[in-house]
């Protein structure tokens, strides 16, 4: 169910990205770059706080939207027609589904949260995967949301209660400096970044793609890695995701911390389906540890979907 | 802003009763929740064995208010979706679709074109339903609802 348009990428995107990503991607460069102006198929989710899978289908069958069940997401759907009746309806109005990319939603899949364990959202707006970490939680336990820029924490705490979520703190720290006094069985760590893999949305912002912008990016997600690391309990685990195909952002950090920390190490992900998610295996001229491969990601050329890097590290016990 | 948790049992009387007549619900269903304050708004948190370890000064505020002020003893509307339809007993009215999206964008509500409602139904606060879900609450006078516009 892919809607494509053929135009002509390149004179949308900055030299120095497409300088940058051919020798990665060899080949497959050419189909990458013009990926990035594909449409993408819309996507949303059950908010199961709220809804049954049962009732939203009932209600996409009569909104007279084609969609698709995601194989390998539960309670989500691909829907490609109709989709402005869905974004405007009275169920998306009272929180009973969310609008947000397949993608977006692996970070949780992947970090699978359950009922009363204790967890961190670091950086939390716009809340999205925040909803969905309290429905793996099934609404218990207790589940911490922060966010270091007020204006959107404010926003964000409408949109939970909109949502149902009746576990959540909210924090407005600084992420390199959080601390509420706890440590944490799970922490998702979806750092700012980039954000060059949501390009299908607005292609006009890679043409201001900057090297000097992924390095910065890069030094403010180490911090927050190493921090997060910290803040777990013993055989905690933490998940780190962007939305960038930048390995600075990527792979590195994940590196970085490996060579940081004694204690942690990377975990597979399970996403049945969902094949051909190999990380990089060097950049650079620096070839990544055998550990890093544990890690996700996500090209919009191979699997129809937003840009994502997905990496899940667990502290020994 | 300190948020603490209400050890007031009078308080927490209070409110408990306040929902079990305005709207039948029953008293055990907060047995799960814990009471947080901040100046007087009270609001609802699950209870979990991590809160008490918590530096309540490193608080935001919580996603779910319970009153969006005690005194006047009007339910937040957003915190309403709480609640599930079973457990509401008195003073609900359900909406069809284009009374509800009115209603949402402001438009009172006139008691006679409201084809379903709980038997109890008196002045004050009610919540509105569409299907099984909680469009938000308004306040009746006489014959007519409007939109609880209470702050969240």
């Amino acid at each position: 169910m892919v809607i494509r348009v053929s135009p002509n990428a390149q004179g949308l995107i900055a030299k120095s990205f497409l300088k940058k990503f051919e020798p990665i991607l060899g080949k497959e460069s050419k189909t990458f770059f013009e990926s990035l102006t594909w449409f993408l198929p819309k996507t949303i989710r059950v908010n199961t706080l709220k809804a049954s899978e049962q009732s939203i289908v009932r209600f996409l069958q009569n909104s007279n939207s084609k969609f698709e069940k995601i194989e390998f997401l539960d309670h989500a759907f691909f829907v490609s027609s109709n989709f402005e009746v869905i974004s405007k309806s009275l169920e998306h109005e009272l929180g009973l589904i969310q609008i947000m990319s397949a993608s977006a939603m692996i970070p949780v899949i992947a970090l699978d949260p359950k009922v009363n364990e204790t967890v961190l959202d670091l950086t939390a707006a716009p809340g999205n995967k925040t909803i969905m970490l309290a429905q793996f939680m099934g609404n218990q336990g207790l589940l911490i949301a922060n966010e270091s820029d007020e204006v959107r924490l404010k926003r964000m705490r409408i949109h939970l209660l909109k949502n149902g979520v009746t576990n959540c703190l909210l924090t407005h720290q600084d992420g390199i400096q959080f601390d509420v006094g706890l440590k944490f069985d799970k922490i998702l760590l979806d750092a700012p970044c980039s954000s060059d893999g949501e390009i299908n949305k607005t292609i006009n912002q890679l043409k201001d793609w900057s090297q000097e912008k992924v390095i910065k990016f890069q030094e403010l997600q180490k911090q927050l890695m190493v921090h997060a690391f910290d803040l777990l309990k013993p055989g905690g685990e933490l998940v780190y995701s962007t939305c960038t195909f930048s390995p600075e952002e990527n792979e590195d950090i994940v590196q970085f911390l490996l060579d940081s920390k004694k204690d942690a190490h990377t975990v597979s992900i399970k996403l049945k389906g969902l094949k051909g998610t190999l990380p990089l295996e060097q950049y650079n001229g620096k070839r990544y540890s055998f550990e890093v491969r544990n890690c996700l990601r996500i090209w919009p050329y191979k699997h129809n979907l937003e840009g994502f890097f997905v990496g899940k590290i667990k502290k020994s016990e | 802003m300190i948020m603490r948790e209400l050890r007031d049992l009078n308080k927490i009387k209070e409110i408990r009763k306040y929902f079990l007549e305005r709207f039948g619900i029953f008293e055990h269903f907060f047995a799960n929740y814990l009471f947080l304050e901040h100046f007087e708004k009270v609001f609802l948190l699950y209870k979990s064995k991590d809160f008490e370890k918590v530096n309540k000064s490193k608080l935001f505020g919580t996603p779910f208010m319970l009153l969006a002020d005690f005194y006047k003893k009007i339910p937040a509307n957003l915190a309403l979706t709480f609640f599930k339809r079973n457990q509401i007993q008195k003073n609900w009215i359900e909406v069809d679709f284009v009374q509800a999206q009115e209603f949402m964008k402001g438009k009172n509500l006139d008691l006679k074109n409201i084809k379903k409602k709980s038997s109890v139904l008196s002045n004050g606060c009610v919540i509105v339903f569409f299907k099984d879900f909680i469009v938000g609450s308004g306040i009746m006078e006489k014959t007519e609802i409007k939109l609880n516009s209470g702050k969240e």
